[in-house]
């Protein structure tokens, strides 16, 4: 490599040749970062010799297309030509945002004060608050308990999916095909509506947190399934050899050592039973028993306003950051040749602290 | 001790044992050798029913354990195996190990259990690990738990499957040593291995497999240094 005879610069492409599509995005982009401030400039400041503004947009967007198209044939050679085609890309994209909203808010169908009341109004923020707090716990509620529920099911469902007794196998496995195959709004509504035609009345939460339940079995079962299977075969054969019995050989041995590798994909489906929740929306809801999406609807409608959207959103990003990246967390940990590394970083800090 | 009669094994199409015969007398060490795919592996497994013989009969202390009504557990307690790969339970203790299958099984006391855990982890000498977990310890130190874990069942057979092959070349002797103490002792041992050394030592008859079958068997001394057959000829012309 030290040998190359001649520099390619920032924009080789992976070939060797300069890529056209790296530098073109770049140039490009800068041309519709200052088309872009041109245009805002000529509003804000007055007249200009050429008006930029129709020119604008167009440009930033045929710079992000170029810059992409440059990124992907230098992504793998060129460190610098990679630098270049990714700021084609921002400037592009900023530069069309930009000058698109722009437009917008001089062409009056944006009005900034209003966008800003009508996602962030205090009044009516501090009017419903209580009500998104209470919302907020019966998301949580709904899901903890689908969540535990589907545990219990879907550990049973797996056990029954890796049988070596194909009567007892088959029927688990097609259980978890039809759940996985149908949409979760079509597993409530049968749930829900199901037992009206014989009489019987469910309320409409049991039967939401059943509909919630059956449904994320089906992946927690799968979830089961994959993480026993990824248990060492040697760990059966060691433990039959031993005169362990199947199912003593499963609890002591193998589901143990599953548990670890499960952990972060079952807090992956807590995540999605969060969101799922919000498709009590459909089947209605009383005051006190309704959840952030069914809250944010009803508030939205009476106060005439985005701002409950605004609200249960946050509401959901409060559960659900937190757990993703505890999932990213135990994830690092879980992979061997990162929890080395997440040891010798912790040895040079004790080691560091300690000189 | 053991008993095999007329033994074969199909994995689908694939004939792996081809109709084996072969006994163990008690206190004998029998080496199985043969090159890789001969099926030594296959028919230590069928020793304990690990895997299901598809014809054929196996007797362990007289009985016939190929029989359907047979309660395999109860086999296995009599026949303990050490793996190529250890296979220790990775969350539990080195201790923990050796117990386990103590207290579930054998429904011994945890104060009794540790006590003869502790016992035969200073057989192999491994008294000072018994809290350690097994990624803590050297390949060599893995192994020598397994044989612990084993032997803590007090079988009355113990099969060794390459138990030397995972291992880095340093560490091999360690577990050798603790095998050759335990012939010393008289325990009936079926031995697949490639360590010729080992065989020639320890071992009291060797048999050579070859695409199922057996093909040679003799003493391991007269085995190695005069095969008959040229199969066999062929094949310690390659590792020697």
């Amino acid at each position: 490599m030290a040998s190359q005879a001649v520099d390619l610069g920032p924009f080789a492409s992976e070939q060797g040749r300069p890529s056209p599509w790296a530098a073109g995005g770049f140039f490009l982009g800068l041309a519709a970062a200052v088309l872009a401030g041109a245009a805002i400039a000529l509003d804000v400041g007055g007249a200009t010799a050429f008006d930029p503004r129709p020119y604008a947009a167009p440009t930033g967007a045929l710079a992000s297309v170029a810059s992409l198209v440059g990124l992907y044939q230098v992504s793998t050679s060129s460190r610098r030509g990679r630098i270049a085609a990714t700021w084609g890309v921002l400037l592009g994209v900023v530069a069309a945002v930009a000058s698109f909203v722009h437009g917008a808010v001089i062409g009056g169908s944006l009005e900034i004060a209003e966008f800003g009341t009508a996602y962030f109004d205090r009044d009516i923020l501090s009017a419903i608050f209580g009500d998104i707090r209470r919302a907020a716990v019966n998301t949580i509620k709904y899901a903890a308990i689908a969540e535990v529920a589907a545990i219990v099911l879907g550990l049973i469902v797996a056990m029954l999916a890796i049988s070596k007794r194909r009567w007892v196998r088959v029927p688990a496995i097609a259980y978890v095909d039809v759940i996985r195959g149908l949409p979760l709004l079509m597993l409530l509504l049968l749930v829900a509506f199901a037992p009206t035609y014989v009489g019987l009345t469910l309320p409409t939460i049991t039967a939401f947190i059943v509909g919630l339940t059956i449904n994320s079995s089906a992946y927690v079962a799968e979830i089961f399934r994959a993480g026993i299977q990824a248990v060492d075969k040697g760990q059966m054969d060691a433990a039959r050899s031993l005169g362990m019995p199947y199912a003593t050989a499963m609890t002591q041995v193998v589901i143990p050592q599953a548990v670890r590798k499960v952990i972060p994909p079952l807090t992956n489906e807590f995540i999605s039973l969060v969101k799922d929740t919000s498709l009590l929306l459909v089947l209605g809801a009383t005051v006190q028993q309704r959840e952030l999406m069914t809250a944010a609807r009803q508030l939205s409608s009476s106060t005439f306003s985005a701002t409950p959207y605004m609200a249960a959103s946050i509401g959901y990003l409060v559960v659900t950051i937190p757990l993703i990246r505890v999932v990213n967390w135990m994830e690092r940990r879980l992979n061997p040749a990162d929890a080395r590394r997440f040891r010798l970083t912790l040895m040079r800090r004790e080691g560091s602290s300690a000189t | 001790m053991i008993r095999v009669e007329g033994l074969h094994k199909r994995f689908g199409d694939l004939h792996v044992l081809k109709g084996v015969d072969l006994s163990i007398a008690p206190r004998e060490v029998l080496v199985l050798i043969g090159p890789s795919g001969c099926g030594k592996s296959t028919l230590l497994k069928c020793l304990n029913r690990l895997e299901e013989p598809t014809e054929g009969r196996v007797f362990v202390e007289g009985i016939d354990i190929t029989r359907a009504r047979i309660d395999v557990n109860k086999v296995r307690r009599e026949v303990g195996t050490v793996f190529q790969q250890f296979n220790l339970f990775p969350h539990k203790t080195v201790l923990g190990n050796v117990t386990l299958a103590l207290q579930k099984v054998l429904r011994k006391s945890p104060e009794e259990s540790r006590e003869i855990g502790v016992r035969e982890l200073t057989h192999v000498g491994l008294a000072a690990k018994v809290d350690a977990y097994p990624a803590q310890l050297s390949g060599g130190q893995q192994q020598r738990v397994a044989i612990a874990r084993a032997l803590a069942m007090s079988p009355k057979v113990m099969l060794f499957d390459e138990v030397t092959s995972a291992l880095d070349p340093e560490l091999v002797k360690e577990v050798l040593d603790v095998m050759k103490r335990l012939a010393s002792e008289g325990m009936t041992m079926v031995v697949v291995t490639h360590e010729m050394g080992f065989a020639r030592e320890v071992g009291d008859r060797m048999i050579f497999m070859d695409e199922g079958r057996i093909v040679e068997e003799g003493h391991p001394g007269t085995l190695l240094s005069n095969p008959q057959h040229p199969r066999t000829q062929a094949f310690m012309g390659k590792i020697l």
